[in-house]
């Protein structure tokens, strides 16, 4: 009898079936009736902490490049620029801002949304959000730049900061000079003064005890007087030689500013 | 002569539109249904409203809501596509296998009995003709799974063709008890033979033409007609049986290689043939045109026998769905057991029985 009774098995489980089906047939565009959305219209919000897209406050970083350091696939892209003294707001919670972010660049293509690169910023400005709706027709399109600057902005900060590098240099060369002309100086007061005593020693070799003393008072007198007149020239010379510098600068073109720049970047990358 | 060219052109012109358009309607269907199903939405992007407003340039219409013209927009997408013709293909059957698929789908169209008045080929061997020529399709499904020159193609071929064959026997078998029946092998005749209420149709054994003994026919012709059922749905390559294309194991079985418009051709034969397939079940048992209520049927009103007929069959059609997106699919071996241990001793016996009916009781 097992034929039959395959048979009326047979028909009992397709009629369950055919039941199942017809019972989902029924119930779609009713409440839980349909489990798809219709996406560009609908979207469904992502689940908490899902990691979907980067966003950086750039107002708040620093550009210190620690989360370029982190990402595993190098999809970070930083170029910073040293910024002058108070010419950048402070971050929201305190922390100094140095260095202008010309070039803050998260190319979204190469990501692979591990949220690796949100953990070693010090001033939480990175974050990984859940907006999922960033579809595009180029990949190019995925590289999203942060960076607040225009590239005319780009430029004039550039320009800028070698301008105060070539300041920067200059004061150190007038420092140097200084330095210089101290030590020749001190040599030279020193020497005066070697003269000094061997004259002494010449005319007076019996009062050995006392005099020589009083007589290296006034030469150390002598000293802090230079020192202190040295510094009054390098607080002139600065501004002159920077003027010097500027028109040099300007009539030697770009190509050497251009080297400058890439100095003052890699300055900047190692730091 | 002038007037039979005219009528074969209008004929023509009118059975080429209800083919793609009952191919258009299905595939539709089909996704809607099973979209229903599988708890989806199915196409809601493309509507009329869309179309319309593409071709204006400005928003005439609302946007469609429910997807109508989906197939519009993929017929027209495959309007397009490459045509390609792998090199290896025998090209001249490459070439002649979609035609002769849907030439053998569109053929059956002629003596289908969409109304009394709306028979393009009234034949006095119809349903002959139509099984004859509803099985020409399978050399073409032969033709392209060989001259693919693609394994895949050549094996989702050949399960065709042995799937076509065997299932030819209980869908023959079991339409021979009406023809039985009946008397005749005209289309028009045996659709007449259902006239009047609803337990004249064939399913329910014609008990209104004979009588309370027809009852004894009532099982014969439950049983008939789900052999039929069965064996059509086998016929016309659909799930439970859709073995010669199952996706899973042959890609795409016998139009794996083929691109473009020329397996929209073998899509749109297909569906044909489902309607085919159908249309012959509600003629020869639920009743053809006739709505199963006389008042309805008396009533006159203009093309209500064929919408009644279509509709019957599109119910049909939805059945043949809802299996499809039910049940898995048969294994080869289970599909000849079905064919040869359950459909062919079940419609011999009703064929017996009904000849029994027919010499010894009427
Ligand atoms: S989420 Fe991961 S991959 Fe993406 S930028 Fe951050 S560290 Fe790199
Ligand atoms: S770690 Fe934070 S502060 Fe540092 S560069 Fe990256 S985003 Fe800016």
């Amino acid at each position: 009898m097992s034929y039959f009774g395959d048979i009326a098995k047979a028909v009992s489980t397709i009629s369950t079936g055919m039941k199942i089906t017809f019972a989902h047939f029924k119930n779609v565009g009713k409440n839980k009736g349909t489990f798809t959305t219709q996406y560009p219209k609908e979207t469904l919000t992502a689940p908490a902490f899902s990691r979907q897209q980067l966003h950086n406050n750039i107002d708040d970083c620093i550009g210190c490049k620690k989360c370029a350091m982190a990402c595993p696939v190098d999809c970070i892209d930083i170029v910073t620029v040293k910024a002058g003294a108070d010419e950048l707001s402070d971050c929201s919670d305190g922390t100094k801002r140095r260095l202008h972010l010309t070039v803050y660049d998260i190319d979204m293509a190469k990501c692979m949304f591990c949220g690796l690169c949100t953990y070693p910023c010090p001033t939480h400005c990175l974050t990984i959000n859940d907006d999922h709706n960033f579809i595009k027709f180029e990949r190019s399109e995925l590289k999203y730049k942060f960076s607040a600057y225009s590239p005319e902005d780009v430029v004039r900060i550039e320009k800028e900061a070698a301008e105060r590098e070539v300041i920067a240099k200059a004061e150190k060369a007038a420092k140097a000079k200084a330095k210089a002309e101290a030590a020749a100086k001190k040599k030279a007061a020193e020497v005066a003064k070697a003269k000094a005593e061997a004259e002494k020693v010449e005319t007076a070799p019996e009062p050995e005890k006392t005099e020589p003393k009083a007589k290296t008072e006034p030469v150390a007198k002598t000293q802090v007087e230079q020192v202190v007149e040295v510094k009054k020239e390098e607080v002139k010379l600065p501004v002159a030689e920077a003027k010097e510098n500027e028109a040099k600068a300007e009539e030697i073109k770009p190509t050497e500013d251009a080297s400058k720049e890439a100095n003052s970047d890699n300055e900047t990358k190692e730091s | 002569m002038d007037n039979i060219f005219l009528w074969i052109a209008i004929t023509l012109g009118a059975m080429v539109g209800l083919v793609s358009v009952v191919g258009i309607v299905s595939i539709y269907l089909e996704r809607k249904i099973s979209a229903f199903m599988q708890d989806r939405l199915g196409p809601m992007e493309v509507g009329f409203g869309s179309l319309v407003n593409a071709i204006a340039g400005k928003e005439v219409l609302r946007e469609g809501r429910i997807g109508l013209a989906q197939s519009l927009a993929d017929g027209l997408k495959l309007l397009q596509k490459e045509d390609i013709i792998p090199d290896g293909a025998d090209k001249f059957l490459f070439k002649l296998a979609p035609m002769i698929v849907f030439a053998g789908t569109f053929s059956t169209f002629a003596a289908l009995p969409l109304a009394e008045y709306f028979i393009p080929a009234d034949v006095n061997i119809g349903l002959f003709y139509i099984l004859a020529i509803s099985s020409f399709g399978v050399s073409g499904i032969l033709m392209a799974g060989w001259s693919s020159n693609n394994k895949w193609g050549l094996l989702g071929s050949l399960r065709s063709t042995a799937q076509m064959v065997s299932y030819e026997i209980p869908v023959g078998v079991s339409l021979v008890s009406i023809v039985m029946l009946t008397g005749t092998l005209s289309m028009k005749g045996i659709v007449v033979a259902q006239e009047g209420w609803f337990w004249n149709w064939h399913l329910f054994g014609a008990v209104g033409h004979h009588g309370l003994i027809g009852f004894v026919l009532l099982p014969m012709m439950v049983i008939n007609f789900i052999a039929y059922f069965i064996g059509s749905l086998a016929e016309t390559n659909r799930a439970p049986f859709d073995i010669p294309e199952a996706e899973s194991e042959l890609v795409a079985g016998y139009h794996t290689e083929y691109t473009g418009m020329r397996f929209a051709i073998f899509f749109l034969a297909e569906y044909g043939a489902i309607f085919v397939g159908n249309a012959i079940a509600v003629a020869l048992f639920l009743g053809g045109w006739y709505s199963g209520i006389p008042a309805i049927d008396q009533a006159n009103i203009p093309g209500i026998a064929p919408l009644v007929f279509i509709l019957k069959t599109f119910v049909l059609i939805f059945v043949v769905m809802w299996i499809r997106w039910t049940l898995p699919r048969l294994r080869v071996d289970q599909l000849m057991t079905l064919c040869w241990k359950y459909l062919i001793p079940f419609t011999l016996f009703t064929f017996f029985s009904v000849a029994i009916y027919k010499v010894f009781i009427v």
